[in-house]
């Protein structure tokens, strides 16, 4: 069993290696394509303060043709180089791992927090399909779903923040706490209430759904009936055997979304001055920062391979079933 | 508004000690400043340089300038004219009748924040391998200096092959002579120095750490050579880059000051009258920007004088100052601010808005109205730097339209829009706000000479040459006699407004918003990039 | 109700459709001329004037004027995206699925590629590097939604090219292309078709934040721009915000309601 997860595991990362390689060309392609370059950019932001531009295109490797800078760039992912900022005069790989925790803090939070929620809520609902609650939390959800996050953002922002003064406006932290004592940790968590809500409600909306279809398809099921024959508690019967296969779904979902949720993070961020991934992205747009634009896209889509991979190892172990198929 | 104006006033003629202390003073005496506290402060952009001797420009000096000092600070002259210089590093300075050479006497006795000497030296290295080889403003004032002499210690003579007006370099002073460490920049790659990163100068405050999208934190250099001072423990830069948070931030208490317009001018009001504060429209007189059109002479329409003017009139200079700016800009007239009481001359050609005279003029010139009503479509560029630059974009669209010209936007970011109107002449209007720089000679000129190469930003690359106006700059260049100086640029002035190479709109200055508790919040004309020695919270 | 759940809803849906699609050709008659023009003073507050019914933006702009001609803006590119989306992924999963071997391989890798990417980076990076104009708007919303269709049409087309119409076809010597896009795609298109909804729903929302973003057409007015516009007075004049954002939400949710209502229809458990 373990040789053959093992074997499962190995076969995921293998193909996400080589969906990995297509990411990076077409990447590259796209910096390509781009018009005007670093050198552009730089002279953009120093007001042509700095020197001659020709001198500086060569300096930075730039006056090459195309395939050999395909190939410099590929052979600088190897040793996980990503280039090198514009912007921030840095190379790639240290401004993403700076930011990437706040990132990940922010969007592995609200995954949690729309998971949580959503399957409670789908519980809820699949207990009495039809019913007036099921009904209520049908209408919230498909509320909560058309609702552009950004704008949630902002209102929450209007009503929790500005009116009512309960939460703090943005950032990560206020920069008061020394980092680590319990004061700072609540500090971090006032700060996220927010945005966490702003990006994680449209899951929830989604898993809710997700969670009460499967709750639905659960109870038509012959153990469902048997367990009911059998005289097991409703409780037992709801959350040991309908929910554990309920769920499934929304743990595929999950993985699924990854993406989605990096690229959701783009904007909260953005709303909520948090500096993390989806900030530095936005960041890099304004200041063309292409090599940073670029490569916070192959990192996130690193990410979400591994996230994938480990999806499946989770369903793998929820349902035997998956290794084999 | 009106209200701190008059109080200023007031403190200059002397009335303030009859008032009491309930004033938000500017200069703080002894008896009412206190010390210590953190200025929090919004940052909208970190750039990406924080050398201000290589990028002169005010988002690098917001920071830069409490590290980092020139030689000399712009002061307020007695009377209230935004005009004089100040000493900083330099006590005093003299320039040669010829114009060859500028004689600097430097302030003794100041350390560099890592504890080594300041001496003529560092003003020697800086001057011949910074401000005149790489620094953006530099490379045109400084382009003549051919050697810095260095009797002791305490003198450095700047030495010109071409003369060079000892008034164009008093006003260059404040914005183009940050002094660097000559002992951190000597023999390596002045471009890649991490001391441009992590500034080390010798001004009040010492850089202590920059977190990207997070803060710069800046801490009180204890040996400042102006004893007493800087008041301040330290400066915390928030990095906010939305003005809708800044506001917020501020009502908070998170952030104690936001310069540069930092608040959408829409919160002004409500900020004053419901929160209590502070807002000035002072502090900024030596840092004014104009709204400009730009226009590409190699379009043949525009290239026709009849045609720029008749843009001039159709363009409703009040209105755009009283819906973008909401009233806190002034219609320009010509290419030096009216705030510029040295330069300014009244007396040029006035374009009133009168889009039935727009249309006559283009009918005239030969561009009809044809069967849709358009006469010719051009595409329009406004420069992403600043909200009001992009609104602008929207506002000469419909002026256009009115008069039937149509006009196509495309908004780029600042590097592609760099290159479009300035390496490849991709535009036919374009949208800037060039900063005026306290003289017509540092950042105006360059505006309307013509034979700059492709490539060089802010400066003519509309296609437009003319001899006489080339004549005219050549004058002013070589004129060392101050008033004859003066009147070279009124004469400037008027042909610039003959000619309307490029559409002056309205001249702005930025506002500050501040926390009711904080002071000296317009102590000089450049306050925001000045160094805040002087700064207190109450 | 009960014999068509669904179809109340999808109507209720449709019918917000039809309407937005109503006001945005009504745009241009009721609110003639420029929706960006300075028309009044800035800043006047909603339901005051009834010039102005909704009130007048930072700038003096008609709000009312704005939101309706937005509403055919973003239709208009909603609509284009997801059709895009739609023809590149089927075409290229009722390939992949036909031909299925090494192609197909070489395809699904590249979906998945794509798949891994997040959706709205990509388009950032299109727009960003390319220019924000109509097409090139279009293009990268497209850019992230043609997956999802494509790895449905091959999934179908999967289930149905061992059919034995299909190797009657074959025998009678009809061309590979002909059999997979005239006999498979016809049956194994419904499903994919109930993707509709969830891939415009989704577009409008893409399209909306990169419109708050700042990386719409300038020349053009969305309800994102019009959010990103009201934020920087979202405390003095949080109607600026409310309004397109208001708008936003109905037309996502009756995109919606009305694509759930389909895929019920289109459900073949339904149709047997």
């Amino acid at each position: 069993m373990n040789f053959r997860l093992a074997r499962f595991a190995a076969r995921r990362l293998g193909t996400g290696l080589l969906v990995l390689l297509i990411v990076s060309i077409v990447n590259f392609m796209l910096l390509a394509a781009a018009p005007g370059d670093a050198v552009d950019a730089y002279l953009a932001e120093t007001g042509g303060a700095g020197g001659d531009a020709a001198g500086l295109r060569t300096a930075w490797g730039l006056s090459l043709g195309l395939w050999p800078r395909l190939c410099l760039y590929l052979s600088g992912l190897l040793h996980f180089d990503l280039g090198w900022s514009v912007a921030f005069d840095r190379p790639v790989v240290g401004l993403i791992l700076e930011r990437l925790p706040n990132t990940l803090l922010l969007s592995g939070t609200a995954l949690a927090f729309a998971a949580a929620l959503g399957t409670s809520m789908g519980i809820l609902a699949g207990m009495r399909p039809h019913g007036i609650g099921d009904g209520i939390l049908r209408a919230l959800s498909l509320i909560l779903s058309a609702i552009p996050n950004f704008w949630l953002g902002l209102m929450l922002m209007l009503l929790f923040t500005l009116k009512l003064a309960w939460l703090p406006l943005g950032g990560i932290s206020s920069l008061t706490a020394s980092e680590g004592s319990l004061s700072h940790v609540l500090d971090v968590a006032k700060h996220l209430v927010l945005p966490v809500s702003a990006l994680g409600l449209g899951y929830a909306a989604l898993y809710q759904r997700l969670m009460r279809a499967g709750m639905v398809q659960a109870a038509g099921e012959d153990y469902v009936r048997t367990a009911r024959a059998k005289g097991l508690a409703r409780r037992r019967i709801l959350l040991r055997h309908m929910a554990r296969n309920a769920i499934l779904p929304v743990v595929t979902m999950l993985g699924l979304q990854a993406g989605t949720l990096l690229g959701g993070s783009v904007v909260i961020e953005s709303v909520f001055a948090i500096p993390g991934l989806g900030r530095l992205a936005a960041e890099a747009v304004t200041r063309r920062d292409a090599p940073l634009l670029l490569g916070i896209i192959l990192i996130s889509a690193l990410l979400v391979i591994l996230i994938n991979v480990l999806i499946d190892l989770v369903q793998s172990k929820l349902d035997p079933r998956v290794v084999r198929s | 508004m009106t209200r701190s104006l008059s109080r200023r006033r007031l403190l200059r003629t002397g009335t303030a000690a009859a008032l009491g202390l309930s004033l938000p003073l500017r200069h703080p005496s002894a008896a009412t400043t206190s010390k210590g506290g953190i200025l929090k402060v919004a940052a909208d952009t970190e750039p990406r340089n924080l050398n201000p001797a290589i990028v002169a420009s005010n988002g690098v000096f917001f920071v830069a300038s409490k590290v980092v000092e020139p030689l000399a600070e712009q002061a307020f002259a007695p009377n209230g004219a935004p005009i004089g210089q100040v000493p900083r590093l330099a006590t005093g300075w003299e320039g040669a009748p010829d114009g060859r050479s500028v004689r600097l006497t430097l302030r003794q006795g100041v350390t560099w924040h890592d504890g080594q000497p300041f001496d003529s030296r560092d003003v020697a290295f800086t001057a011949l391998e910074v401000w005149r080889k790489l620094q953006n403003l530099g490379q045109v004032v400084f382009a003549s200096l051919e050697a810095v002499d260095t009797p002791d210690a305490a003198t450095a003579i700047l030495r010109f092959a071409q003369p060079v007006p000892f008034q164009l370099f008093r006003n260059a002073m404040p914005a183009l002579t940050s002094v660097l460490p000559r002992h951190l920049y000597e023999g390596g790659d002045i471009m890649t120095n991490p001391a441009n990163k992590q500034p080390v100068g010798t001004g009040p405050f010492r850089f202590v750490e920059h977190k990207e999208g997070d803060y710069y934190r800046l801490e009180r250099h204890v040996g400042y050579w102006q004893q007493d001072q800087p008041y301040l423990d330290g400066i915390l830069y928030r990095v906010l880059p939305d003005k809708g948070a800044i506001a917020a931030a501020l009502e908070t208490g998170d952030i104690d000051v936001a310069a540069f317009s930092a608040v959408s001018l829409a919160d002004i009001d409500r900020l004053t009258q419901q929160e209590g504060m502070q807002v000035d429209q002072e502090g900024y007189e030596a840092l004014t920007y104009q709204v400009m059109i730009e226009i590409n002479h190699r379009r043949k329409e525009l290239a026709d004088v009849r045609v720029r003017r008749a843009i001039a009139f159709a363009v409703d200079r009040k209105q755009v100052a009283d819906t973008i700016f909401m009233g806190r800009a002034t219609p320009a007239t010509g290419p030096v601010p009216r705030s510029d009481a040295q330069f300014f001359e009244e007396s040029v050609p006035h374009y009133a808005f009168d889009p039935a005279m727009a249309e006559r003029m283009l009918d005239e010139a030969g561009y009809p109205r044809g069967a849709d009503g358009k006469r010719f479509s051009l595409s329009l560029l406004p420069a992403p730097w600043f909200e009001q630059t992009l609104q602008m974009g929207d506002y000469l669209k419909q002026a256009l339209a009115r008069i039937g010209i149509e006009a196509i936007i495309t908004v780029l970011d600042p590097a592609a829009h760099q290159q479009a109107v300035y390496t490849d002449h991709r535009f036919d209007l374009a949208i800037g706000s060039p900063a005026y720089r306290n003289d017509p000679g540092i950042s105006t000129t360059i505006l309307y000479k013509s034979g700059i190469p492709a490539g060089v930003p802010f400066s003519n690359q509309y296609g437009y040459a003319d001899t006489l106006m080339d004549n005219i700059i050549a004058q002013a260049a070589a004129a060392t006699d101050p008033i004859m100086r003066i009147t070279v640029f009124q004469r400037f002035q008027k042909y610039a407004g003959l000619q309307l190479p490029i559409i002056p709109v309205v001249d702005f200055t930025m506002l500050t918003t501040a926390r009711p508790n904080v002071r000296g919040i317009a102590a000089n004309p450049r306050w925001a990039v000045s160094n805040w020695a002087d700064t207190w919270l109450a | 109700m009960r014999r068509h759940p669904g179809l109340i809803e999808a109507a209720a849906g449709g019918a917000f459709l039809a309407l937005l699609l109503a006001m945005a050709c009504l745009a241009s008659w009721l609110w003639p001329g420029d929706p960006l023009a300075f028309v009044s003073k800035p800043l006047r507050p909603p339901f005051t004037d009834p010039h102005l019914p909704l009130g007048s933006d930072r700038l003096g702009r008609d709000v009312a004027a704005m939101l309706a001609h937005a509403a055919g803006n973003t239709l208009l590119i909603a609509g284009s995206a997801t059709a895009a989306a739609f023809l590149v992924g089927v075409v290229l999963g009722t390939v992949a699925g036909f031909a299925g071997g090494l192609l197909d391989e070489f395809l699904m890798r590249i979906v998945e590629a794509f798949q891994v990417i997040p959706g709205f980076l990509l388009a950032l990076a299109l727009v960003a590097i390319l220019g924000p104009s109509l097409p090139v708007i279009v293009l990268a919303i497209a850019a992230g939604a043609w997956p999802a269709p494509a790895r449905l049409t091959r999934a179908e087309v999967r289930s149905w090219r061992s059919r034995e119409f299909v190797d009657a076809a074959r025998l009678l010597g009809m061309p590979p292309a002909r059999i997979a896009f005239c006999e498979v795609l016809p049956n194994a298109l419904p499903p994919v078709l109930s993707l509709i909804g969830i891939i415009t729903a989704a577009a409008i929302l893409v399209e909306s934040a990169l419109s708050f973003l700042g990386l719409g057409d300038p020349n053009r007015i969305t309800w994102g721009r019009m959010v990103a516009d009201g934020r920087s007075v979202l405390r003095s004049a949080p109607a600026l915000t409310l309004i397109p954002g208001t708008a936003i939400c109905l037309t996502v949710l009756s995109v919606g309601i009305a694509g759930d209502g389909l895929t019920r229809l289109l459900d073949p458990r339904r149709l047997r």
